[in-house]
């Protein structure tokens, strides 16, 4: 069998990567995963619930309830969403600032000093590196719970992350643009906006929707963090064993991810068309 | 009007009506603003005063270590640093790694598995025969996109929570959470790089005869094998972010330690935590960055 080239060094790292994988699983004691007795029965029970998610409150709500269950889904949803995209619009223009100072590309076509490059670029490696539920963990100590503290903690690493990734989309577009407008002389800003930056704009567009799915689900996760998303809603069913609601929450944040895929999908087509 | 200018004016005119991204675009930035003004407008102000206040006593007091606090002297502060690294900051970092390394193990093999079993290509009578795109999805491919699917739709932190009930409190709630979901992911990634392979060296071995699973081996496999070890990769290191912050569901991890120090209100060592856990997602960015960049550089 003919190899195509690579495949030594690919081999190599994929042995390795075996080793480490079963380095790391005798290491930290695991053997094979065993359910527990009392878990078996949550299990069934939660499984069992599956095909009928509810659609009102499994038991009254202590206290009485302010909004019907569905009125409560609903808000709940739209608060996800809406946390998610309020970051997406703070974070999209640094990020794409902070991408092109990043960019060897700007330093290609106008000069900018590489100090400045390199500043940014560790900017973003470290807002992107620590996790959104860790910035909240951090700013609900500091400022305590709120919109703003949501918002905050999903919107830096997502600046980090979009600046990362958008810098490499620019270093690695396609420069001809870029140089035929040199050779006739326009500005070097102009260089490179005109010339460098709509060559990376789709799948520039296309990562920042994925990453705004990603924020959706961050948004439901900091519900366990006790702000009034989804993921607030399906632990408190949890705890209270009303797995019928709990199947509802997830149903809910299935179809949301599914939607965002095909809208995803549908402007893929579109903008490689 | 010049030629050229004719020119560029009918290629304008011939390009294909981007009407749905920009009404997207529209539909999304009104979204944004909308929520922006009614999350503002609750009943607690997002930035108000009183928030930045407690940000900036955050700073000054509860998050400035201990010795410093006290006015110590800097050896002081790194017998602090030395102690907190030896109860068990070090160790969690360390199962926070392995955590991270056994669920993409799990996963890419998983997710491999699925990108074969749920590719449309494969599932055709003649595999890469029929123009690209143009295969009809088979029953069981379309079940096992729908779990690839569904295995990514649902948060690894509510997975893990899950899981939790099921498997009691140790690692493998969350690794299983982090595997599953991975494998989801690299299901669709794989499943892509299948649909985007080279087709005449493998419509030639269909033609000629070969079985579907003889082609996997010999034709699939290898081919594919790069790109989705660069995904593999790529993974990796969302994978580790995500490790970190499982364990604050109650598995020894940099997650659980971080849960405690909040607990105890020791915001000194929390901050201390989230460098460490920022440090460790930055060494496997750059390891892995320099790792792909020695893969793709392979001399032939």
């Amino acid at each position: 069998m003919v190899r195509p080239p690579g495949t030594n060094r690919r081999l190599r790292v994929v042995g390795f990567g075996i080793a480490l994988g079963l380095a790391a699983w005798i290491g930290l004691g695991l053997a094979l995963p065993t359910p527990t007795h009392g878990g078996l029965r949550v299990a069934r029970e939660l499984l069992g619930a599956a095909l009928s998610p509810a659609f009102d409150y499994q038991s009254p709500p202590p206290g009485g309830a302010d909004a019907t269950f569905l009125a409560r889904l609903g808000e709940a949803s739209l608060r996800t969403l809406g946390y998610a995209l309020v970051s997406m619009l703070i974070a999209v223009p640094f990020g794409l600032l902070l991408g092109f100072l990043a960019s060897e590309s700007l330093r290609e076509h106008t000069g900018t000093g590489r100090f400045l490059r390199r500043s940014a670029l560790l900017t973003a490696l470290g807002l992107r590196s620590i996790h959104s539920l860790l910035w909240a963990v951090l700013l609900l100590a500091a400022v305590g719970l709120g919109p703003g503290t949501a918002v905050a903690a999903m919107t830096l690493p997502l600046v980090g992350t979009l600046a990362k990734v958008f810098s490499e989309l620019l270093d690695e577009s396609d420069d001809s643009g870029a140089l035929g407008l040199a050779a006739v002389g326009a500005a070097p800003l102009l260089v490179f906006s005109l010339g460098r930056l709509p060559a990376a704009l789709p799948d520039m567009v296309g990562f920042a929707f994925y990453r705004f799915e990603c924020a959706v689900r961050t948004a439901a996760v900091l519900g366990f963090f006790g702000f009034p998303t989804l993921g607030y809603h399906l632990h408190a069913a949890f705890e209270e064993n009303h797995y019928h609601e709990v199947w509802t929450y997830l149903y809910a944040l299935i179809a949301i991810s599914l939607a965002l895929e095909a809208w995803s999908a549908q402007l893929r087509r579109r903008f490689t068309a | 009007m010049t030629a050229r200018a004719e020119t560029v004016a009918r290629l304008r005119r011939e390009r294909a009506p981007s009407w749905f991204p920009k009404r997207s675009a529209i539909a999304l930035t009104a979204g944004g603003l909308a929520s922006m003004v009614l999350l503002s407008s609750g009943s607690s102000g997002a930035f108000g005063t009183q928030r930045l206040d407690n940000l900036w006593r955050f700073l000054r007091e509860d998050a400035l270590p201990a010795p410093l606090r006290a006015g110590d002297s800097p050896a002081a502060l790194g017998t602090w640093i030395g102690e907190w690294w030896q109860n068990g900051a070090g160790a969690a970092a360390l199962s926070t790694f392995a955590m991270a390394s056994v669920a993409m193990l799990i996963a890419s093999a998983l997710g491999a598995l699925l990108a074969i079993l749920g590719s449309r290509e494969l599932a055709q009578g003649e595999p890469f025969v029929s123009v690209a795109g143009a295969a009809r999805p088979g029953i069981a491919s379309l079940a096992v996109r729908a779990f690839s699917l569904l295995a990514r739709a649902v948060p690894e932190y509510i997975l893990a929570y899950l899981l939790l009930a099921l498997f009691g409190a140790n690692a493998w709630p969350a690794v299983l959470a982090l595997g599953l979901h991975n494998a989801g992911i690299l299901g669709r990634l794989g499943g892509e790089v299948i649909e985007d392979l080279e087709r005449r060296p493998l419509n030639s071995l269909t033609l000629g005869g070969t079985r579907t699973s003889s082609l996997i081996v010999v034709g699939v496999l290898p081919a594919a094998f790069g790109r989705y070890l660069l995904f593999v990769l790529y993974r990796f290191e969302t994978c580790l972010r995500e490790a970190t912050v499982l364990g604050m569901i109650g598995i020894v991890s940099l997650g659980s330690a971080v849960q405690e120090a909040r607990a105890r209100q020791r915001y000194d060592e929390l901050v201390l935590l989230l460098a460490l856990a920022g440090l460790l997602v930055v060494a496997v960015d750059l390891t892995s960055r320099r790792l792909r960049r020695w893969l793709r550089s392979e001399p032939t």
